[in-house]
C-alpha cells in the first residue's frame, strides 16, 4: 500500500473534465484507489465521488493506492497532479 | 382575481418575457410510490433498472447529437458530462448492489445513492461544484422518470406565448423549448454555471433559475405571467399597469437589440463612405476577448505597464513573450500593436534595478523610451519578446515618449541586436516589424517632418501632448481645469502632425482618452485622423458616431475651429453642431 499526499496547484481544482480524464487513466489498474480529502475518503474510480470531495485551488487530498500495480499507478496520479492537470485551465 | 406577487430568483439569460404560464412538472409528480421488494423479485428489478438506465443514456446520446449540431461542440460536451455521471459506478455498481442486499427497488436506490452524493456536494461553497449537484437532480429525475413510467405533459402543447415552469429541465427540453419557441423559462433548481443555464445563454431563451418552490406557487397554466431577466423577477398574476409597463420595455429593448447586432456587423465608415479604422486599447492580455467581442479591427495599443509593477523582479523574456503571444494569437488577423514599458524611474527601482534615482517631476524626467535607453538591457528583453510573437506578421512596436529624431536611431539600433540575437537562437519573427512612435510631446509634434521620416506609423497620445502642450497636470485640481483638449493649440498640433504624415503616406492614430469620447468624434475625423482606438466597451458607441457623421462635412467644420480664437468659440460652434 502506498500513501502519498498532494497539493492541487490548478486554478479550478478537481473539476469534471480533469477528473473525467484522471479517472480513465487509472479505471483499468487492478490497485484500489482512494482519495481522502480532511475526514472524507471515497473511491479513487469513480467520478462523482472524487467530484463530491469538491477538490478546490491549494486544498490538500490524500491518495491511498493498494495492490499489485499501485507503483504505477501512483506515478501516474502524480504526473496527472502536478502536471496534465493544467492542460484542462483552459477549456471550462 | 389573483393579487401581483413578484419572486426573485437568478437570471440565466437576460430579457423580458411576457406570456402565459405552462407547468411542465411538479415536483411531488416523481413521488416514489414502494420503497422495497420481495426476494424473488430481485432479479427482474435490476434487469428493469438497467433498462431503464440504458434507455436513459440513449435518450442523452440522441440529445447530444442534437445539441452538436445546434450549438456546437462545447455544449454537447455538457450533456456528455451526463452521459458520464450514468457511467459511474455509482449507477453501475453501487444502485445495483442496493437492489441485491437490501431488497430496494429501483427507484427507491436511485434517489438513495444519489441524496448521499448530493449531501456531499452540497458541504461545498464552491458555485462550480454546487452547480454539479443540478446535474446530478437533472440526471437522476431523468432515470427516475423512465423508471416510473411517468410521461411529463407533452412540450408539443408549449407554444410561443408560454413561460414554462418546471423543478428541472435537461439540456435536451430547453432544446425543445427552444424549438416550440417558447418565451421563455423558469426553474427551482440552477445556479448561473449549470447546464441548464449555459445552454439556455447559448441559445438565447430568456430565463430565471434558482427559484425554490415556484411550482408550488399558487399558479395554473395560462395565467399571466412575467419574466425580468435583468433584474431576476419572475411577476406572477401581473396588473394591467404591470403588463403595459412592461410591453413597452420589451418593445424599446427589441429596438436595441437590433441596433447592436446590426452596429456590430457594419464598418466603422462615416455616411459618405469614409473608412476609419476602430481598434482597441487593452492593459491585460485577457482583454483580447472584449476586444474581439466588441467587433473592432484590432489593438491599436497594448500597454505593457502592467507587466513591470506590481512584483519585485523584472519579468523574464519568456514571461513577457507568453502575454504578447497570447494576445498575437488570439487577435489574428487582426493586428495588436505593443507598446514598450512607459513607467516612472521610481517603478524601476522598485523591481530590484539600481542606480536609479527619485525623480522631483517624473512626467519631466526619465520615463518612455528615455528610461529604456537607459536601461538597454531590459528594452532589449522586451523587443525580443515582442519579435519572438511576432511570426505571423500581426504585430508591431511602438516607442513612448519620443522627444527627438535621435532617439529613433539608437531605439533601432537596439531592436537590430535584438534581432540579430534571436536569429542566432534560430528563433522565427517578423523581420519587417513596423515599428512606430507616439506624438505625445510638443517637441515631436513638432519636428514629426523629420520623426516620420524614419518610421511606419506613428500614433497621437493626445493626453500627454495636451499636458506637455499646455503645461497643465490633469491630476492637479489646483489646474485640472486648464486642461483643455479643445485648446486652439493643441488642435493646430494635430492637424499639423496628420497633414505631416499623410503627406510622407503614413497612418496616425490617436489612443488618447478623446478618442473615445464621442463629443470629439467628428473633429478628430475632420482633422484626417486615420484610426482611432478606444477600451473595448465603448467600441459601439463610437462606431455608431462615426456612421452618423458625413466626412466632408467633419472637414469643413474642423476648417472652421481651426479659425477659432478660443476653445470657448470652438465649444460654442460644437453645442450648435448638436
Amino acid at each position: 500500500m502506498i500513501e502519498k499526499e498532494f497539493v492541487i496547484k490548478n486554478k479550478l481544482g478537481f473539476h469534471i473534465k480533469p477528473v473525467n480524464a484522471l479517472v480513465q487513466r487509472i479505471t483499468q489498474y487492478k490497485s484500489t484507489v482512494k482519495i481522502m480529502k480532511e475526514d472524507q475518503m471515497v473511491d479513487g474510480k469513480s467520478v462523482l465521488e472524487v467530484l463530491s470531495l469538491c477538490v478546490g485551488q491549494n486544498d490538500k487530498i490524500k491518495v491511498i493506492v493498494d495492490g499489485e500495480d499501485e507503483e504505477e499507478v501512483i506515478r501516474i496520479i502524480k504526473n496527472f497532479i502536478e502536471h496534465e492537470i493544467f492542460q484542462y485551465e483552459h477549456q471550462e | 382575481m389573483k393579487k401581483e406577487k413578484r419572486l426573485k430568483g437568478i437570471p440565466a439569460f437576460s430579457g423580458i418575457a411576457i406570456g402565459k404560464v405552462f407547468i411542465l412538472e411538479r415536483e411531488s409528480d416523481l413521488f416514489i410510490p414502494v420503497h422495497k421488494i420481495s426476494k424473488e423479485n430481485v432479479k427482474k428489478e435490476i434487469v428493469r433498472y438497467r433498462q431503464s438506465l440504458e434507455k436513459t443514456k440513449h435518450e442523452l446520446s440522441s440529445t447530444k447529437e442534437r445539441i452538436l449540431k445546434s450549438l456546437g461542440k462545447s455544449h454537447a460536451e455538457l450533456v456528455d458530462a451526463y452521459i458520464k455521471i450514468l457511467d459511474d459506478r455509482l449507477f453501475t455498481h453501487d444502485v445495483i448492489r442496493m437492489i441485491e442486499e437490501e431488497h430496494c427497488t429501483a427507484e427507491y436506490s436511485v434517489s438513495h445513492a444519489l441524496n448521499k452524493i448530493i449531501q456531499m456536494f452540497e458541504r461545498s461553497n464552491d458555485d462550480y461544484f454546487r452547480g454539479r449537484i443540478i446535474d446530478m437532480k437533472d440526471v437522476g429525475k431523468k432515470l427516475l422518470r423512465n423508471l416510473l413510467e411517468k410521461k411529463r405533459k407533452s412540450i408539443e402543447k408549449i407554444t410561443s406565448r408560454h413561460i414554462v415552469i418546471a423543478a428541472t429541465l435537461d439540456p435536451h427540453d430547453v432544446i425543445l423549448l427552444k424549438e416550440r419557441n417558447c418565451a421563455g423559462f423558469i426553474l427551482e433548481a440552477g445556479t448561473k454555471t449549470s447546464h441548464v443555464a449555459l445552454i439556455a445563454q447559448g441559445l438565447g431563451v430568456v430565463s430565471i433559475v434558482g427559484l425554490k418552490d415556484i411550482t408550488n406557487e399558487e399558479i395554473d397554466d395560462e395565467d399571466d405571467i412575467i419574466i425580468d431577466g435583468y433584474q431576476g423577477i419572475v411577476i406572477l398574476h401581473p396588473t394591467k399597469e404591470t403588463i403595459n409597463e412592461y410591453l413597452k420595455k420589451y418593445e424599446i429593448i427589441t429596438k436595441e437589440k437590433e441596433e447592436f447586432i446590426n452596429l456590430k456587423k457594419s464598418r466603422a465608415e462615416t455616411r459618405d463612405g469614409h473608412k476609419i479604422d476602430l481598434l482597441c486599447n487593452i492593459d491585460l492580455p485577457k482583454e483580447v476577448e472584449k476586444v474581439i467581442e466588441s467587433s473592432a479591427e484590432g489593438i491599436g495599443l497594448f500597454r505593457t505597464e502592467y507587466q513591470y509593477i506590481y512584483r519585485e523582479n523584472l519579468p523574464t523574456e519568456d514571461e513577457l513573450y507568453e502575454d504578447y503571444n497570447f494576445i498575437a494569437q488570439k487577435i489574428y488577423p487582426h493586428s495588436v500593436v505593443i507598446r514598450t514599458f512607459d513607467i516612472g524611474a521610481d517603478k524601476l527601482s522598485e523591481l530590484g534595478l539600481e542606480g536609479v534615482v527619485k525623480e522631483k517631476v517624473p512626467s519631466l524626467g526619465l520615463r518612455g523610451v528615455r528610461l529604456a535607453l537607459k536601461y538597454p538591457d531590459v528594452f532589449k528583453t522586451q523587443i525580443k519578446a515582442i519579435l519572438r510573437a511576432s511570426k505571423k506578421g500581426n504585430v508591431k512596436i511602438m516607442f513612448p515618449m519620443v522627444t527627438k529624431a535621435e532617439e529613433i536611431d539608437e531605439i533601432k539600433k537596439i531592436v537590430q541586436q535584438a534581432k540579430h540575437e534571436l536569429k542566432e537562437r534560430k528563433i522565427e519573427f517578423d523581420n519587417n516589424i513596423p515599428l512606430g512612435v507616439m506624438i505625445e510631446t510638443p517637441s515631436a509634434a513638432l519636428t514629426c517632418d523629420i520623426i516620420v521620416k524614419k518610421v511606419d506609423f506613428i500614433s497621437l497620445g493626445t493626453n500627454d501632448l495636451i499636458q506637455y502642450t499646455l503645461a497643465v497636470d490633469r491630476f492637479n485640481e489646483n489646474v485640472a481645469d486648464l486642461f483643455d483638449p479643445l485648446h486652439p493649440s493643441v488642435l493646430k498640433l494635430i492637424k499639423h502632425v496628420v497633414d505631416v504624415a499623410h503627406k510622407e503616406n503614413r497612418t496616425v492614430s490617436i489612443c488618447g482618452e478623446i478618442a473615445a469620447d464621442p463629443m470629439f468624434t467628428k473633429i478628430l475625423i475632420g482633422l484626417g485622423i486615420d484610426e482611432l482606438s478606444v477600451p473595448p466597451a465603448v467600441v459601439l458607441k463610437i462606431k455608431k458616431n462615426i456612421r452618423s457623421i458625413n466626412y466632408h462635412e467633419a472637414k469643413e467644420l474642423v476648417g472652421e475651429i481651426l479659425s477659432c480664437e478660443s476653445s470657448e468659440e470652438i465649444k460654442e460652434i460644437i453645442e450648435r453642431e448638436k
